[in-house]
């Protein structure tokens, strides 16, 4: 879609929403417009009469986009949005993914070794449950953008939303359920003040392994978010490029 | 949700949500079709700029009473269509009421004197 490029370069400029907001809106104005300029020409008005009917009728007016930018700009999608930017950050990729790499190194060997499953509290069961969840969630939506090749980008996006709320929930739960077991270890101790040393020692081990899963859960969702995100995108960015691409001159 | 008046300070934007939510009552709708709806319905009385219809329907469908879906169908590549949803039904119900009562309400008020 070539036509009224000038005119996209203008709006996107004018249109103050954070991407990929403004991508999708362009995208939608871009198909409208194509769909009127064909209806004035199949009614047999000139080329240039239907571009400028066109856009007289669904280019939007200054008050029309204000509308628009306070609809997108609530507080929630500005902090997704600018994660959205960080995600496009190579080097915040990369320091997580050493992060994650670190985590796995220490964590690993006594989780393969099953220390950490035999020490671990009540809590690390759901941390456990939701961390399945989470990677069927990321494998679902990395089939659909590597393997099955869809760039539907909205349906990726509302996915890619739900891990980061699975990794978030996994931090909670783990730092939460921490934090209950050291209450249930003080009222024992209460209760029998002589294994005190015994209780703390077992409240520690018990945490360690439910904050240890939880911890490296959160963070290997985080980068499959991260990684996704970025490239859902760099898809919407290639589609509002192709719209904003220069007008090639008539032969 | 709130129960929905129509005020003389927001006709205009009410009026447009009325149009647009009837006009996706009758079926799903991209932008030009919806256009085209309430222009051959209302035989042109709601000339309006479509360009003026984006932030409405985007509004509505951050309430969830609409829905926006992208498809790649058709020989003019990928596009958005609109439907109503089922709260989105039960709000034009409302909204229709609110009209029905205004539009009573002006007719007493405008009613030609006989004397």
């Amino acid at each position: 879609m070539t036509r009224f490029n000038e005119a996209f370069v203008e709006l996107s400029a004018r249109l103050a929403i954070p991407q990929p907001a403004r991508s999708r809106v362009l995208l939608e104005i871009a198909a409208d417009m194509e769909d009127f300029y064909q209806a004035f020409v199949a009614e047999g008005l000139p080329e240039e009469e239907a571009r400028r009917r066109t856009l007289e009728q669904v280019g939007p007016s200054d008050e029309a986009l204000q509308d628009l930018v306070e609809v997108h700009s609530t507080t929630v999608k500005r902090a997704l949005d600018s994660f959205s930017e960080q995600a496009r950050s190579r080097w915040e990729r990369g320091l997580l993914a050493a992060l994650v790499l670190f985590a796995l190194v220490i964590g690993g060997p006594p989780l393969i070794a099953g220390r950490l499953l035999s020490g671990m509290s009540s809590f690390a069961w759901p941390v456990l449950f939701l961390a399945a969840v989470g990677v069927a969630i990321g494998a679902a939506r990395v089939y659909s953008l590597f393997i099955k090749k869809d760039h539907d980008t909205r349906r990726l996006r509302s996915g890619l939303n739900l891990l980061l709320a699975v990794a978030t929930i996994e931090l909670l739960l783990g730092f939460g359920g921490a934090w209950v077991d050291l209450f249930l270890t003080v009222t024992r101790i209460l209760d029998d003040i002589e294994s005190s040393g015994i209780y703390l020692f077992d409240w520690m081990l018990k945490s360690s392994a439910t904050l240890c899963f939880s911890m490296i859960a959160a963070m290997l969702l985080a980068l499959t978010w991260m990684v996704l995100s970025s490239r859902v995108a760099a898809i919407e960015e290639a589609e509002t490029a192709l719209l904003l691409r220069p007008r090639a001159p008539k032969q | 949700m709130t129960k929905v008046t129509v005020e003389t300070q927001n006709l205009t934007r009410s009026c447009n949500e009325l149009l647009i939510l009837s006009a996706l009552e009758r079926g799903p709708k991209h932008g030009y079709e919806l256009a085209l709806d309430i222009e051959e319905r209302g035989a042109g009385t709601f000339g309006f700029k479509h360009g003026t219809l984006y932030p409405i329907l985007h509004k509505l469908e951050k309430k969830r009473l609409i829905r926006g879906a992208w498809s790649n169908e058709g020989p003019r590549g990928k596009r958005k269509s609109y439907e109503l949803t089922g709260r989105g039904r039960k709000y034009l119900e409302e909204l229709r009421d609110s009209w029905e009562a205004f539009s009573a309400r002006l007719s007493t008020v405008i009613e030609r004197s006989h004397s």
